[in-house]
């Protein structure tokens, strides 16, 4: 998956504005009592295109491109909302359309994941919008014969200020698509905002309500199969023969045949049955004879991991940054400390387990699915069948979850190869079985953090070295030197450290792992938040005022954590040892302080509250950046409290929700929510309040008992 | 393979499935309805729950031959057809759904609940609602929803 570099930003090409035939994306009818949602586009029903994103009818009506994938994060509206503000419509009455991979209309970047959807369209879909603006002003100064200065728009109209003379945008349209855009049009100030900032109402949630909106395993496409495949239960197994007789006895079943897919290093074997509906699949799959060539079987657990990753926490690694004097790690004059954290492998387990429909066919490629890369699985299928890019298409609905999960194509592939091979559309559904054993894992890590402090709580050294699987050196020929510059995301809030490093001791081992929410800083925030707070009490300073200390220079930081402590009433708690406990984390360009509070009762411990503190500058939806972060919150809760992949003689144990148990509603403790409200650059909302939550329990826990807790999952009732 | 008709709200459907296809895949695959999911094949996580004259069922562990011609079976798309339920708009309101995959199943749920009992107390929500699960998090806005609708309907 692409991987999108914090900061980065992709400007979006402005089109010619001449009028142009639209490309026909996918169709599914649906409508709900409040509004309409077209994605098959044709000229005639969308009107005049503007640029890529903006199509207006003659009568007024505005409809408005959905670039990307809306896997529940809310850019299916939050994205055309960047276009409207500027565009000057009224939002509650333009129409969304979703499009699939389309690179000529949006350019390269149609992904999801690094939260950084808003982040690298803020400007360029703003320019887009406020651009057209300009062209329809233009168009009406003309038609008027004034000056374009006495003219603004508002709410789909362009006016002259002196007469009130008033045109709706579809009556200006068709000559506004004649002129030449303004490449870098004036924006609106975030005071001028209408609908940015506000919490404006979702679009897709209707459907949502409903069961009208349509997601990957939904579709169905004329003369298709469905496929199942029955895959080996560990990484390097082989399909040594199978019997698919009983197989094809059931009423249903049309075809039966080997799997190989190619992940990273390593070859995914299965055996696939094909059938007309997905049970008649399933019984298939049930009565399969397969003989497995388990010849190259590593017998691990996780125990045997964790075991590794302590052999080679020794091994020099690879230093990633160095700076100042690493002696004074061991400089006796100072308190000086080394603890080890440790953090197990993590399942996505999206509700909608993976699927897609592949359909190859005379060099041409159609996907439909859940993908949060259109862009990279096209590539990507464009490569492995050996066909042009432009001959693959991808269509994409709603998405039952993302959680970076999609942004990996093996599923795609599995279900081209088997389409190339049988020649007929291919759905292939995974069961939550598959989905479960098929996890590109959250790696596992262990973290031995060393530190140096004075008495007045200056950090005088720190090191920080980590042990794990580099995410993107998993092929063959990866040169595990390689090591990702962003590997230490999450831990690398700017505290004051006079000598630091960082290292990572690469680890190569037989568990496929990937992107999982928030990434590396799912496990950086646990060891670094963990270990400063070890560090203040080493000296005996209070967790947070020790952080502003360290924070000094930073107002923004220092902001945050004020708020914090005026919200939680911290210094009381900390020092009555009530059971508080804070993690400080910057990620995605966004900062993230959690709050929790703890208690203690008849012999059971219980999460009072969590108080999140969040500051990602401006917002376009405050009321879906609350929405992520109190999903975060619990699925982090899930992940500091639950969660941990076990793996026996190499294979996956979890496979289902009885083994791999999921929070419930009885299970979410009351969230407060504070954001920050500035005027500060957009930053990520969709993983930055995931991290903070481990290690803020384990701090809180450890302010109510006095007991570290250095290693994920924490059973509170082990305590 | 055996022929059936099943009521589903308030139609009636008449096809041919094998005996032991669960009731999810025969609205899913037979009959077109989409609306109630798969997530686990299991009863673990309550996408697919439908009702049965009333009452929260889990269509992924239901054979379509257990069921009979004479039980009233209700879909989300039976939900809120012609105006929307209390609890959809609630949902709407408190803009619940994030990716929305399990939101058919929390909602039947809900109804259900609210169906036997029109003013439940937290916990009572707590215990109806635990067989559905939420990835994306939206626990705290089901339970508001379900709240602001318990007062709404009580008001009256």
């Amino acid at each position: 998956m692409e991987k999108i570099k914090i900061g980065r930003r992709e400007f979006v090409k402005l089109s010619s504005m001449a009028g142009s035939l639209l490309a026909l994306g996918f169709y599914y009818p649906a409508s709900s009592k409040t509004t309409t949602i077209i994605s098959k586009n044709q000229a005639d029903e969308l009107g005049i295109e503007l640029n890529g994103y903006i199509f207006i009818e003659k009568t007024g009506q505005v409809s408005i491109a959905s670039p990307r994938v809306e896997i529940g994060q809310g850019v299916f509206q939050s994205l055309p909302m960047l276009v409207a503000e500027e565009l000057e419509v009224d939002i509650s009455k333009i129409k969304i359309i979703q499009f699939g991979r389309d690179e000529k209309r949006f350019g390269r970047l149609q992904n999801v994941g690094g939260s950084n959807s808003i982040r690298s369209s803020w400007l360029p879909l703003r320019k887009l919008g406020a651009s057209a603006r300009e062209v329809l002003i233009e168009a009406a100064a003309s038609r008027w014969k004034v000056i374009k200065s006495e003219c603004h728009a508002e709410q789909g109209e362009i006016i002259h200020r002196s007469t009130g003379r008033k045109f709706h945008y579809g009556e200006l349209v068709e000559e506004a698509s004649e002129l030449s855009a303004p490449t870098d049009p004036v924006l609106k100030k975030p005071s001028e905002f209408k609908i940015l900032g506000k919490p404006i109402l979702r679009q897709d949630i209707p459907l949502k309500v409903t069961g009208q909106a349509q997601f990957g395993i939904d579709l169905k496409v004329e003369g298709m199969l469905y496929a199942t495949v029955e895959h080996c239960p560990i990484i390097n197994g082989k399909v040594k023969n199978f019997n698919a007789q009983k197989s094809l006895a059931i009423p249903g079943v049309r075809k039966v045949l080997a799997t190989k897919t190619k992940v990273y290093r390593y070859m995914r074997e299965g055996v696939a049955v094909l059938a007309d509906t997905f049970w008649a699949a399933q019984q298939g799959r049930k009565v399969l004879e397969i003989e497995w060539d388990f010849t190259d079987r590593e017998n691990f657990t996780e125990d045997s991991i964790s075991q590794k990753f302590k052999e080679a926490s020794v091994k020099e690694g690879k230093s990633l940054i160095t700076s100042g004097n690493l002696a004074e790690l061991e400089n006796n004059k100072y308190h000086l400390l080394r603890s080890e954290y440790e953090c197990p492998y993590q399942a996505h387990a999206t509700m909608e387990p993976m699927n897609c429909i592949v359909s190859v066919k005379d060099n041409k490629c159609e996907f439909w699915g859940g993908t949060q890369g259109p862009g990279y699985f096209q590539r990507f299928l464009a490569e492995t069948l050996g066909i042009p890019k432009e001959n693959v298409t991808v269509n994409v609905p709603f998405t039952g979850g993302g959680l970076g999960r999609r942004g990996h194509e093996d599923f795609a592939h599995e279900a081209a190869l088997i389409a190339k091979e049988v020649g007929v559309p291919i759905k292939l559904v995974w069961t939550r079985e598959d989905d479960m054993l098929l996890s590109m894992f959250r790696p596992a890590t262990l973290n031995v953090m060393r530190g140096a402090i004075d008495a007045q709580g200056n950090l005088i050294a720190l090191q920080n070295k980590m042990i794990i699987q580099d995410l993107d050196l998993q092929e063959a020929d990866a040169n595990q030197a390689d090591v990702a510059d962003w590997i230490f995301d999450g831990a690398e809030q700017p505290y004051k450290i006079s000598n630091l490093n960082r290292t990572v001791v690469p680890m190569l081992l037989p568990v496929p792992v990937g992107y999982w929410r928030s990434v590396y800083a799912s496990t950086n925030s646990f060891s670094m938040e963990c270990f400063i707070d070890e560090l203040a009490d080493v000296v005996g300073k209070d967790p947070l005022d020790f952080r502003k200390q360290l924070l000094i220079d930073q107002p923004r930081f220092i902001k945050v954590l004020e708020v914090a402590a005026e919200k939680s009433d911290w210094k009381r708690n900390w020092a009555a040892r009530k059971g508080i406990g804070l993690a400080l984390v910057n990620s995605f360009g966004t900062i993230c302080c959690h709050v929790i509070k703890v208690s203690k009762s008849k012999g059971v411990f219980k999460i009072n509250k969590i108080i999140s503190v969040f500051d990602c500058g401006l917002m376009v939806n405050p009321d879906t950046v609350k929405a992520q972060i109190e999903g975060n919150i619990i699925m982090g809760l899930g992940a500091a409290l639950t969660h941990q992949i076990h793996f026996k003689n190499g294979e996956v144990v979890e496979k289902n929700f009885d083994t791999y148990k999921m929070p419930r509603l009885a299970d979410v403790p009351p969230i407060e929510i504070h954001l920050i409200k500035n005027e500060e650059e957009p930053g990520g909302v969709g993983e930055p309040s995931l991290p903070p939550v481990a290690p803020a329990l384990a701090n809180a826990l450890f302010n109510l008992t006095g007991k570290r807790l250095r290693k994920l999952p924490i059973d509170l009732n082990q305590l | 393979m055996p022929n059936y008709i099943l009521s589903i709200n308030n139609k009636d459907y008449s096809f041919t499935a094998d005996a032991s296809t669960p009731l999810l895949w025969v609205l899913r695959d037979h009959l077109g309805l989409n609306g109630t999911k798969y997530g686990c094949g299991k009863g673990l996580c309550g996408a697919c729950t439908v009702h049965l004259n009333g009452k929260a069922v889990r269509s992924c562990s239901l054979p379509v031959s257990a069921i009979g011609s004479a039980t009233k079976i209700t879909t989300i798309e039976g939900i809120g057809a012609s105006k929307l339920h209390p609890l959809q708009e609630a949902w709407i309101k408190e803009q619940v759904p994030q990716c929305g995959y399990c939101q058919s199943g929390q909602i039947m749920s809900a109804v259900a609940l609210l169906n036997r009992d029109s003013s439940p107390n937290e916990r009572a929500i707590e215990i109806a609602m635990a067989g559905n699960i939420c990835r994306c998090g939206t626990y705290p806005r089901i339970k508001r929803a379900i709240q602001a609708t318990i007062s709404q309907i009580n008001k009256k």
